[in-house]
């Protein structure tokens, strides 16, 4: 009789094998009493382990943490799930036959024609009013149109008149501006014309007389001078005279020539 | 239960363990930081004091694993759960206050300081008379000493099992062990607790012994 090893009996007080391997050890434990003598002693301290708790101790806080957590998880996809296929139930689920739905599928399959009659006599009807309107619309229309015209030509002569007035009198104003000033320009340059004749007739005034002065003390200085001369010569023919009485014709031929020249 | 699988609900809807530590790591969000302290405070707490044999040397230390979570947050991975993540920081933890106390550890455990352990006895069988949960806790606190009369290694082997609810294969990826070495020391364990209670609770484990099949005797004798 083979025993099974110390290592699988601790995986089977912890509950780590497999059902088939579990039933096999435990019927093993029925037979054996050394087996069996040596796991009550191992569950004996296990036992005592237990009575060490400590505040807020569950066997495992930690695994108990992460089952719990996996739970609510899988629990809250189960609720999804569920809430969906309740959903997709309700809507595609086929409703009972009652008054609504009789009503509901009459009106569906009656209302097409009724709308269908309906819409053709309102498309007769508008059409006989619209041919009758359109008649006396259009003929409204031409006499309107006509009317407009009218307006419109009358309108645009009387502005073309305006316009023209307006500017008549606007050019005759500018032509009267342009003639006045063109006058006063040449009043200016006559004006500025006389100024400046007036200007070089005193300018030859004023000539005229300094020549006049300058002529007449010329005149002076030549008469002072030909007296001079005249007095010099006298001196000189004197003086001559007394060395040689001769040459008296050239002393009175000399001086009317120089006056003729003067 | 109502209140409870509401809260769970709501959990739904905010952020996981790991968008928060991630936020933590990318964004310093302090708020979510406070949203993980908050949801696995109390866990890291019972799961240090388990290792200790303490409360308040277990409060002492989830501080100090939050702290470290804090500090290297830039190490975390996004491989795996966070959960795992910080089970493994908290189980460094203690094995790290193992190593500084080493030489103290003796005394710790000779000393009778029950009131510091509190051993819960009363929540888990409230309808007990003050005398019989006097006795409970007597026997709580033999236990507990006995558990840490055993050598560490088996002792880890017995806490993340049978108190944290570890799978063996869990264990060996923790302690970097083969699932089969978890359970040989798993089963040492238990022998050598059972040898060390066997004076101590000799009438209770006696009682439950007898039986065969019920998976928590002591607990039904308690109820």
């Amino acid at each position: 009789m083979t025993h099974p090893t110390r290592e699988e009996w601790m995986a089977y007080l912890y509950g780590e094998l497999d059902t088939q391997k579990e039933t096999t050890l435990k019927s093993h434990l029925q037979e054996c009493p050394q087996c069996e003598h040596e796991v009550a002693a191992w569950r004996g301290a296990m036992a005592a382990l237990d009575m060490w708790q400590l505040p807020g101790n569950h066997k495992s806080a930690f695994r108990l943490r992460q089952v719990t957590r996996r739970a609510v998880r899988w629990a809250a996809a189960a609720a999804l799930l569920i809430a969906a296929g309740y959903v997709a139930g309700r809507v595609s689920a086929p409703r009972p036959l009652d008054r609504e739905q009789l009503f509901v599928s009459l009106k569906s399959s009656l209302e097409p024609a009724i709308r269908l009659s309906l819409a053709e006599q309102t498309k007769r009807d508008m059409g006989l009013a619209l041919a009758s309107n359109n008649a006396r619309f259009s003929k409204e229309l031409a006499q309107f149109k006509e009317k407009l015209n009218a307006q419109h030509r009358r309108d645009l002569n009387e502005f073309a008149a305006k316009t023209l007035v307006i500017s008549g009198a606007a050019t005759d104003q500018r032509l009267r501006e342009l003639i006045i000033s063109i006058d006063s320009t040449q009043r200016q340059d006559r004006y500025r014309f006389a100024a400046a004749l007036s200007q070089i007739e005193s300018n030859r005034l004023q000539d005229k007389t300094r020549l006049r002065h300058s002529m007449a003390g010329l005149a002076a200085l030549t008469a002072t001078e030909l007296h001079r001369t005249k007095q010099g010569l006298t001196q000189l023919l004197s003086a001559a005279q007394r060395d040689q009485p001769d040459p008296g014709e050239f002393e009175y031929g000399e001086p009317p020539n120089e006056r003729r020249e003067k | 239960m109502g209140g409870f699988s509401l809260s769970h609900l709501s959990g739904l809807f905010s952020l996981s363990d790991e968008q928060a530590m991630l936020r933590v790591q990318k964004q310093n969000d302090p708020r979510a930081f406070a949203i993980l302290v908050h949801r696995w405070e109390s866990w890291t707490k019972m799961f240090c004091t388990r290792f200790t044999g303490d409360v308040h040397r277990g409060e002492d230390l989830a501080q100090e694993v939050f702290a470290q979570i804090l500090a290297h947050r830039n190490d975390y991975r996004h491989e795996g759960r966070f959960a795992a993540y910080l089970r493994r920081i908290a189980y460094n933890a203690c094995c790290d206050w193992h190593r500084r106390t080493k030489r103290f550890r003796e005394s710790t455990l000779s000393g009778a300081d029950c009131d510091r352990t509190v051993c819960d006895v009363a929540s888990a069988a409230p309808v007990l008379s003050p005398d019989a949960i006097m006795a409970k806790e007597e026997q709580a606190e033999a236990v507990r000493k006995a558990l840490f009369r055993l050598p560490e290694h088996y002792r880890h082997v017995i806490i993340l099992r049978h108190y944290e609810g570890l799978r063996f294969r869990e264990i060996a990826e923790l302690l970097d062990l083969s699932p089969g070495t978890v359970r040989s020391r798993m089963a040492e364990a238990l022998t050598r607790l059972a040898r060390i209670l066997k004076p101590v609770l000799n009438e209770e484990v006696s009682g439950a012994t007898s039986r065969q099949g019920t998976e928590e005797p002591a607990r039904e004798e308690n109820l």
